[in-house]
């Protein structure tokens, strides 16, 4: 191994073991390890393939489904460092609130220069067509996933913000469950707490957001279909807030009103949580061709009768550019300082920094600043020549398309190889944050993903990462001797099936076309002999 | 010629369908702009069959009428009356120098308009816009660089109607050779923005050079340019000639895309226009 490359030669924080062993938190989860045994584990393994399996918890990656592999092994949170997270989630989620409503309102913060004009104006999700429509409640980001990752040292930094549609709940309360099935002994000697209510608060957050004059509104769930890669989270979600699941198909608005077709008759939409991208929401104002979207939806919102959650273009608080921009937005409108930093991050649109960049690439991460899910992401100590050529060409062509990081050693947890025996990987941390209008909920746990192979740092789930059951212990709760399995009781309720009636506009068998007036006239005989337009 | 004019603009608008619509989805940006020295006095929209439209602002400050029709109907008429008074034609001060144009404040406050947009490419992506916007770049002051870009135009742009379509882009139109009052405008936009100009699109209407007093004369839907050079400053390319008090100014964006007259989705077959006529009688 003398000829490879020496760049990774920081240490990452071992959230296991510190240097005399097992960390203080950790020493009962380490032995209740060591007492099942590798032999055991790699059983345990197998049954844990079966349950998800069973149960159908699935991730569709690529043409595959398969389950979404979540280590036996779980990731431990003290109440301190859980504090610290969900204070620092909190105000960031409070400052881009103030951020997005500025933006798509008066500008001022843009007419203060704290973040440059252009910057926003060019970011590929700010949809002018949003502009003007004000959420009743204020809320636009009503289902946050902002992604957390442990430094060398130990501390929590933001690594990006997802304010769109976040993904991966559903893992956080079926990972529970299934490590409470398959390896209940490592929950002895600990409080863990609950993940249970996210579903209840969420629903929560969805009927605050309804039209002011409505007191008991209909939510729905807006799912792209079965072919989704989160199709199964979108029914989970559906299944236990008691609510619809629907296709654009389902739903159709006429004068500002959104209505869902069901066996007894049209019924009127207040909340739609849409699990669909923007681009294909309402064929009128955005992608013409989309047959997912609700054709009239965007001014149905504009004109206050339906919410939309989350917002329509909170992509442009979630660009990568704009991203370095945050702390300065939790100064601005908070007068606070950021409790959780950020990654460094270098602007290419600056020549500097994007020669320093090229210059030291190979310990460097680069990001397109419109993505989100892994997706185009290139990693200098792992890239090759080719890729490194690429992105260099496609960073020169488009500046403001990327962004650069240096690369940092994410935390290790330790986790189980297929033999049974157990290494370190590294791993990262999404929470996920409710804003109902009052207050933001941090669901106390949320997603750690592990990067499976050995030394990787990309952990999204579409770049076939793994997951673990996240704890955070509840430092306040008496320690009992007995063990304390905190099983997860999820409950199920059960809902109508709308019906999929022939549709006045059914996208599938007539054409949707689009029309627009020319601007010069088809009747524009000049009687006077005049040059016309 | 220094006077303002009240306008009385009656624009219509007709489709037919080859089936029956029974869902259709439609937005309209018709209404004259009450700000900038013109008033807009009234303003009324027909649609046949018959609905209620909404009405909003949009990002770039123009009326949005917003109305969708769910009576089955083989036909769509739509009628939009506007009263507006015009402001009289303004006369610009000397411009400002190219340093000061091409500084960091007005590339970041302005660079919706310097950037491309979806009907406005690069002028620099092509040999021969490319060498006029190095003569632009090399006339002595902001304003002579813009003179330079409409004789460019119009010496490349034949005035033909029916050369293009609605989705013809300024590529396309340079291209080509040919074009109405929208390429004309497409094109002086990405040869101004290549200069570091910022500029911008306007759609409104056009009423005759001359006053007439009483008559129902045959306007057009219009398109002009504004660039920026300390204030926005306003020419027109098709014409060539002053932009005054027969001009009337209805939206302001980036390109064609940000202010469509009519735009709109409806299931069902193929359509047919049955035209736009725009008559204008000054009262």
């Amino acid at each position: 191994m003398t000829g490879a490359k020496q760049t990774a030669v920081i240490t990452p924080f071992d959230e296991m073991s510190g240097e005399g062993g097992p960390r203080a938190t950790h020493a009962a989860l380490h032995r209740a390890l060591e007492f099942v045994g590798p032999l055991s584990l790699a059983e345990r393994a197998r049954q844990r393939d079966a349950y998800l399996d069973r149960h159908g918890i699935t991730f569709t990656l690529g043409e595959r489904e398969r389950p979404l592999p979540m280590d036996l092994v779980p990731r431990l949170i003290t109440g301190e460092e859980w504090t610290r997270i969900e204070q620092g989630v909190v105000q960031r989620l409070r400052a881009l609130e103030h951020f997005l409503a500025d933006v798509y309102g008066s500008g001022q913060v843009l007419k203060e220069q704290i973040i440059p004009r252009s910057l926003v104006t060019s970011s590929t999700h700010f949809h002018r067509q949003a502009w003007g429509i004000e959420p009743p409640n204020g809320v636009r980001i009503h289902v946050s996933g902002i992604d957390l990752i442990r430094d060398e040292q130990g501390e929590f930094r933001v690594l990006e913000d997802n304010l769109r549609n976040p993904s991966g709940v559903s893992y956080v309360l079926e990972n529970r469950r299934t490590l409470a099935h398959v390896l209940p002994e490592v929950f002895t000697n600990y409080q863990v707490r609950s993940v249970n209510e996210y579903p209840e608060k969420l629903l929560e957050a969805l009927r605050a957001a309804a039209p002011v004059d409505v007191d008991d509104p209909t939510v729905v769930i807006l799912t792209p279909g079965v072919h989704n890669s989160a199709h199964y989270e979108h029914a989970f979600l559906a299944r236990h807030m008691g609510v619809e699941l629907v296709e654009g198909r389902d739903l159709y608005c006429r004068d500002s009103t959104v209505y869902m077709r069901t066996t007894s008759g049209p019924r009127p939409v207040h909340v739609i949580y849409r699990r669909i991208d923007d681009d294909f929401l309402d064929p009128v104002h955005l992608r013409p061709d989309s047959v997912l979207g609700v054709p009239g939806l965007i001014n149905a919102a504009r004109a206050g009768k339906v919410s939309i959650a989350n917002a329509i273009g909170n992509g442009v608080a979630d660009d990568k550019a704009v991203y370095s921009y945050v702390p300065d937005l939790i100064r601005y409108y908070l007068g606070e300082e950021p409790v959780l930093p950020n990654v460094d991050t270098y602007d290419l649109t600056n020549i500097e920094q994007r020669e320093h960049v090229f210059a030291n690439i190979e310990r460097m991460v680069i990001k397109p600043s419109d993505g989100s899910g892994g997706y185009g992401l290139v990693m200098g100590p792992s890239a090759t020549e080719r890729e490194i050529v690429d992105v260099i060409a496609a960073v020169n062509a488009d500046p403001r398309g990327w962004i650069a990081q240096p690369v940092v050693t994410f935390s290790t947890c330790p986790t189980v190889l297929e033999d049974g025996s157990i290494e370190p990987r590294h791993v990262d941390l999404r929470p996920f944050a409710v804003n109902d209008g009052k207050n933001v909920f941090v669901l106390p746990g949320g997603l750690s993903r592990v990067a499976l192979p050995k030394g990787s740092l990309v952990v999204n789930s579409s770049q076939g990462g793994g997951s673990k059951d996240t704890w955070v212990l509840d430092d306040t709760a008496p320690r009992s001797a007995a063990p304390s399995i905190n099983v997860p009781r999820l409950t199920v309720v059960d809902t109508d099936i709308p019906e999929r009636a022939d549709a006045p506009i059914s996208h599938d068998d007539r054409i949707v076309q689009q029309e627009r007036q020319q601007q010069q006239s088809l009747l524009c005989v000049n009687q006077e002999g005049r040059a016309s337009c | 010629m220094s006077r303002g004019r009240r306008l009385q603009i009656t624009h219509k608008t007709g489709y037919r369908y080859a089936d029956v619509v029974d869902a259709s989805f439609n937005e309209v940006r018709m209404t004259p702009l009450d700000s900038g020295g013109q008033v807009l006095l009234s303003h009324h929209l027909y649609v046949t069959p018959g609905t209620s439209p909404t009405v909003y602002t949009d990002y770039w400050g123009a009326f949005v009428e917003s109305f969708d029709v769910h009576v089955p109907h083989r036909q769509l008429e739509i009628i939009a009356t506007s009263t507006v008074d015009t402001p009289p034609m303004r006369f610009y001060g000397p411009g400002t120098t190219w340093e000061k144009l091409h500084c960091d404040e007005v590339r970041n406050e302005l660079s919706e308009f310097l950037v491309g947009s979806a009907y406005v490419d690069d002028a620099r992506t092509d040999d021969s816009r490319a060498l006029i916007v190095e003569q632009m770049l090399a006339s002595e002051s902001p304003d002579t660089a813009v003179r330079v870009g409409i004789d460019a135009v119009r010496a490349r742009i034949a005035y033909t109607p029916g050369a293009t379509t609605v989705s013809t882009t300024a590529r396309q139109a340079w291209e080509s050779g040919n074009g109405v009052c929208q390429d004309f405008s497409h094109a002086l936009l990405s040869l101004l923005r290549a200069s570091g100009i910022p500029a911008r699109y306007v759609s409104g209407y056009l009423h005759t050079e001359e006053e007439a007093p009483g008559q129902t004369v045959i306007g057009e839907s219009h398109a002009w340019v504004e660039y920026w050079d300390t204030d926005w400053r306003a020419v027109d390319p098709t014409n060539d000639r002053a932009v005054g008090s027969a001009h009337v100014v209805v939206a302001r964006g980036r390109d064609y895309a940000d202010v469509p007259p009519l735009m709109g989705i409806y299931a069902g077959g193929a359509s047919e226009g049955l035209g736009v006529s725009v008559e204008i009688t000054q009262i």
